[in-house]
């Protein structure tokens, strides 16, 4: 557990905010809070120019109510797993590419564009991925308030009840 | 039965020629499937060969749970096959849409696109049941058996 405090102690001197809010989960698990846009990439970038977490993983997408939640897996050559959580609002979910940085991230940023309506901005052009062609617009099937039920998949159309106490019948 | 049916499916019987679509599986059934093929298993020992085009098969094993994507590719394959045509299901996911029904993507199984004769079900399917299932296809196309295997 040394080598996981070690980098808590350093990523809290450099960035006061994240006091109180990164933690060790367990072994070689970092986890932090939920940053805003701006706190989140001076982090990241900190991360991969200065802390040799030089691969990332993956990118899960959550949905925390009014806000969107996106975790970035972040690994160093120890096989540190560190956390990352961003957060944004329904209402403007905008948040930044990482593909500079780690190329690989092209295909997951693609995945919150589609499943969770993510606003990824400086994603390079690129078809959509990984839902099917014809997909209506304005459809985000892994958003809570999204029900598989009402979506016909035949005609492709979202057919909500028009009033809410309907929605016990279904 | 007229001479020709009878020529037909007999024909049919002693050689059949299949051909293997996915259509949203994990690949699990489908490596089970050309175990099946392969020489510890010899599906073609019953005079079974893989066939690359639908054009000349006559006999579809499907496998996985249908998506949206691969539903107009299937029926497209399954329209191309000459009469007769077989259909067989292979695993869970392609004879119900096994844990992937009700997903926003997915259709369901097999038989929500297409006609489906013989369902095999496992997660993976044992390539010894694959055996069995397209020899009690087989056997259905000989008219005095056919009330051996009701399906």
């Amino acid at each position: 557990m040394q080598a996981e405090q070690e980098i808590i102690d350093r990523l809290c001197e450099k960035f006061p905010f994240l006091n109180s809010r990164i933690h060790v989960q367990r072994q070689k698990r970092i986890f932090t809070g939920h940053l805003i846009k701006e706190e989140f990439e001076q982090v990241i970038r900190y991360l991969h120019d200065e802390m040799g977490f030089y691969k990332a993983n993956h990118v899960v997408g959550t949905d925390e109510g009014e806000n969107l939640g996106f975790i970035y897996l972040l690994t160093n050559k120890e096989g540190i797993i560190l956390a990352l959580k961003e957060i944004a609002p329904k209402s403007d979910p905008k948040i930044n590419s990482m593909t500079g940085m780690y190329p690989s991230l092209e295909r997951h940023e693609r995945e919150l564009v589609d499943l969770f309506g993510a606003e990824v901005q400086g994603l390079p052009e690129g078809p959509s991925y990984p839902l099917p062609d014809g997909w209506p617009k304005g459809n985000y099937p892994l958003r809570k308030e999204w029900k598989p039920e009402y979506f016909d998949k035949n005609t492709m159309t979202y057919n909500p009840p028009v009033n809410d106490n309907d929605k016990g019948k279904h | 039965m007229k001479l020709l049916q009878k020529a037909i499916n007999w024909a049919t019987r002693k050689s059949p020629w299949i051909i293997h679509y996915n259509a949203g599986s994990c690949n699990g059934c489908d490596i089970e499937t050309i175990d099946a093929l392969t020489p510890r298993f010899d599906l073609e020992r019953i005079g079974i060969v893989q066939q690359g085009s639908p054009r000349h098969a006559d006999i579809l094993i499907c496998t996985g749970a249908v998506t949206i994507q691969t539903k107009e590719r299937l029926k497209q394959i399954y329209d191309q096959m000459p009469e007769p045509k077989y259909v067989i299901a292979v695993g869970t996911c392609a004879c119900s849409g096994g844990i992937f029904d009700g997903c926003y993507c997915v259709m369901g199984g097999v038989d929500s696109v297409i006609p489906v004769d013989v369902y095999v079900p496992g997660c993976a399917v044992r390539p010894e049941a694959i055996i069995s299932a397209v020899q009690k296809l087989l056997d259905t196309i000989d008219e005095r058996k056919k009330i051996k295997y009701v399906m």
